[in-house]
C-alpha cells in the first residue's frame, strides 16, 4: 500500500520535473516546443557524457542543465524567436527541431541505450521489507524545491513580476519600458534548462536513448494544458491528479491503459474547468 | 476556386488544377508502360496508397484546419483490422468483410474523437496533442496483444492481391482515381465552402449559425475513412505489417507529405506524396 502511495508520489514528481521547463516556455510566450522531449533527451545524454568521462553522477545533472540551457541559447535566435505568441507555426516548427535534434543525436551516440549511474543506490526499508530508491525521494524533494522557489521568484521577485507583467500584456508591458523579448529569452533559457535537469533527472531510471523524449512530449502538453498554461499552482494540480491516476492505473492494470486513462482525464478535466468562470 | 453559375442559383465549383489532374491522370496511365514492374509494384502503388492517407489527411487539416499529428494511427487501425481479420480468423465471411470493417473502424474511432475533442471546447493545441499521443499509444496497445497482432514480429502471410503487377496497378490507379473524385466532390460542395468557413474563421462561421463543431466532425470521420481506405489497401500490397505502422513515422510523413504540397489544394498532397514516396527510395539507396 505504501507503496503504490510512494511510487504516485514520485511519479508525480517525475512528471512535474520534466513538465516545468515546457510550461514556463508556454506560460510565458505562448512557444509550443513539441522538441521538448528531445531537450529532455539532450540533457540525459549530456549526463551520459560526463558519467563516461568518470566524474560523478550529481555533476551529470548539472551537466544536463547547463546543456539545455546552451541549446536554448543556440535555437533562440535561429528559430524561436520567429516563433514568439504563435501557436500553430510553433507546434510545426519545433516538431521539425525535435526531430532534427533526435537524428542528430543518433548519428552521435548511436540508436543504443546508454545507462547512466544512479547518485544514489541506496533506499530506505519499508515495513514490508522492501526497499524503496533514495533517489526516487529525491526527486520528489527536487520537485517540491523547484515549485517552491518558482513560486517564490514569481510572486515576490522583479523578475517574476515583469515576467508575469510580460505574460499578461506584452505590448502593454513593452511600452512601460520592459524588454520583451529579453524576457522571452530569459524564460526560453530558463526553461530549457529546467527540461535538461529533468532529462538528467530521469536518466537513470529509463537509460538515454534518442527517442525518449516522445513519451514525454504528450504527457506534459496534456498536464498543463489541464492546469491552465501559465499557472503554477495549475501545474502542481494537473500534474498531481494526472500522475498518481496514471500511475495507479498503471500499477493495477496496464501502462497503456494508464496512459489512454491519462489522456481522457485531461479532456475531462479541461472541459470541466471551461465551464466554470475564469481566475487568471 | 472558379465559382461558375449554371441556371438556377446553384452554384459550383471547379478544381483549379484541371490542366494538373489531366497531365496526371495521362502520365499515370501511361506508366507501366514507361517503367519496369519492379517500379510500378513496389514503389507507385505504395506511393498510391499513402497519397490516399495524404488527402485524408489534408481534408482534415488543410480543408477543415483540424491539425492531427496521429493521422498514421488510422491508417495503421484500418490496415491492422483487414491483416487481422484475414490472417487470424477463418470465417470466410469475415474474411469478405475484412476491408469495410478496416475502413469503418477508423471513421469510427475518428468520430469518437472527434465527439470527445470538438464537443468540448478545446482548442487546436489540444487537438493536436491528442492526436499526437494517440499515434504514440497505438504501438504500444498493439504490442499488449500479441496473440491477435503478432506483436514485435508483426503481421505477416497477409495474402497478396492476386493480380500481377499491371492489372493491380490499374486497378488501385482507377480505385484512388475514384476516391479523389469523390474527395473532390466533397471540398467541391457546400459543405466544403462551410469546411474551408471553419479553418479560416471558426468563431465567425459559428456566429453565422453553423454547428461548427458538427461539421469538423463530419471532416474528421470522413478523414478517418479515407486513410482507412488507404489501410486496407496496404495490407495485401505489402504482405507484412508491423507496429510502427499506426506510429510516430508515419503520421509525421502524412504531415510533411501535405505540408509540402500545400494543404488546402487536394491534388498538391497527392502530388507531393508520389514525388517524395518515388525519390526516397531512390535516395536511400543511393546513400545507404
Amino acid at each position: 500500500m505504501e507503496l503504490t502511495i510512494l511510487n504516485a508520489l514520485s511519479a508525480v514528481a517525475i512528471l512535474f520535473v520534466t513538465t516545468i521547463g515546457l510550461a514556463i516556455i508556454f506560460g510565458v510566450m505562448g512557444v509550443v516546443n513539441l522538441a521538448h522531449g528531445e531537450f529532455l533527451m539532450i540533457g540525459a545524454y549530456a549526463s551520459v557524457v560526463v558519467v563516461n568521462l568518470g566524474l560523478s553522477p550529481w555533476l551529470g545533472l548539472i551537466a544536463g542543465a547547463i546543456a539545455g540551457g546552451i541549446f536554448a541559447l543556440i535555437i533562440e535566435p535561429f528559430l524561436i524567436r520567429y516563433l514568439y505568441g504563435k501557436t500553430m507555426e510553433s507546434i510545426l516548427a519545433t516538431w521539425g527541431l525535435g526531430i532534427i535534434i533526435r537524428q542528430l543525436v543518433e548519428l552521435i551516440f548511436g540508436k543504443g541505450y546508454h545507462e547512466v549511474r544512479y547518485p544514489i543506490t541506496s533506499g530506505i526499508t519499508l515495513s514490508t521489507a522492501v526497499e524503496y530508491s533514495y533517489y526516487r525521494i529525491f526527486i520528489m524533494i527536487v520537485a517540491v524545491v523547484i515549485a517552491a522557489v518558482l513560486y517564490f521568484v514569481q510572486r515576490r521577485t522583479n523578475l517574476g513580476t515583469i515576467t508575469r507583467a510580460v505574460m499578461s500584456n506584452p505590448t502593454l508591458a513593452s511600452t512601460l519600458g520592459t524588454n520583451v523579448n529579453q524576457v522571452y529569452r530569459t524564460a526560453f533559457t530558463l526553461g530549457c534548462a529546467l527540461t535538461g535537469f529533468g532529462g538528467a533527472l530521469i536518466a537513470p531510471f529509463v537509460s538515454a536513448f534518442p527517442s525518449m523524449g516522445l513519451s514525454y512530449v504528450t504527457q506534459s502538453f496534456l498536464t498543463i494544458l489541464a492546469g491552465t498554461p501559465g499557472s503554477l499552482t495549475g501545474l502542481v494540480a494537473s500534474a498531481s491528479l494526472l500522475g498518481s491516476v496514471n500511475s495507479v492505473v498503471s500499477y493495477l492494470a496496464d501502462p497503456v491503459l494508464g496512459g489512454i486513462v491519462f489522456v481522457l482525464l485531461s479532456i475531462l478535466i479541461v472541459t470541466i474547468k471551461k465551464t466554470r468562470p475564469s481566475a487568471a | 476556386m472558379r465559382i461558375t453559375t449554371e441556371k438556377g442559383r446553384k452554384v459550383h465549383f471547379k478544381p483549379k488544377h484541371i490542366h494538373l489532374i489531366g497531365a496526371l491522370l495521362t502520365f499515370g496511365l501511361i506508366a507501366p508502360f514507361i517503367f519496369s514492374n519492379y517500379v510500378i509494384d513496389d514503389i507507385l502503388i505504395k506511393a498510391l496508397i499513402f497519397a490516399l492517407l495524404a488527402v485524408s489527411l489534408d481534408l482534415a487539416w488543410g480543408y477543415a484546419g483540424i491539425l492531427s499529428l496521429g493521422h498514421g494511427a488510422f491508417f495503421g487501425l484500418g490496415a491492422y483490422i483487414m491483416g487481422i481479420l484475414i490472417v487470424k480468423t477463418s470465417i470466410p465471411a469475415l474474411h469478405v468483410l475484412a476491408p469495410v470493417l478496416g475502413i469503418l473502424g477508423p471513421a469510427v474511432l475518428a468520430m469518437i474523437l472527434g465527439l470527445l475533442l470538438f464537443y468540448t471546447k478545446t482548442n487546436e493545441l489540444y487537438i493536436a496533442i491528442v492526436t499526437l499521443s494517440l499515434s504514440a499509444l497505438a504501438p504500444q496497445l498493439i504490442l499488449r496483444i500479441p496473440d491477435l497482432t503478432g506483436g514485435m514480429n508483426g503481421l505477416s502471410g497477409i495474402p497478396l492481391f492476386p493480380f500481377d503487377a499491371r492489372t493491380k496497378y490499374y486497378l488501385i490507379f482507377g480505385f484512388t482515381v475514384l476516391v479523389m473524385y469523390g474527395v473532390n466532390r466533397i471540398v467541391c460542395s457546400d459543405f466544403g465552402r462551410l469546411l474551408i468557413a471553419v479553418r479560416d474563421n471558426e468563431k465567425r462561421t459559428r456566429f453565422l449559425g453553423f454547428n461548427t463543431a458538427f461539421i469538423k466532425l463530419v471532416a474528421f470521420t470522413l478523414s478517418g475513412l479515407i486513410a482507412g481506405i488507404a489501410g486496407v489497401l496496404f495490407p495485401p500490397q505489402n504482405g507484412f505489417i508491423s507496429q510502427t505502422l499506426p506510429g510516430f513515422t508515419t503520421s509525421t510523413l502524412a504531415i510533411i507529405w501535405v505540408a509540402i504540397g500545400g494543404r488546402g489544394s487536394l491534388i498538391g498532397p497527392f502530388l507531393a506524396t508520389i514525388i517524395i514516396n518515388w525519390i526516397s527510395p531512390q535516395g536511400l539507396r543511393a546513400f545507404p
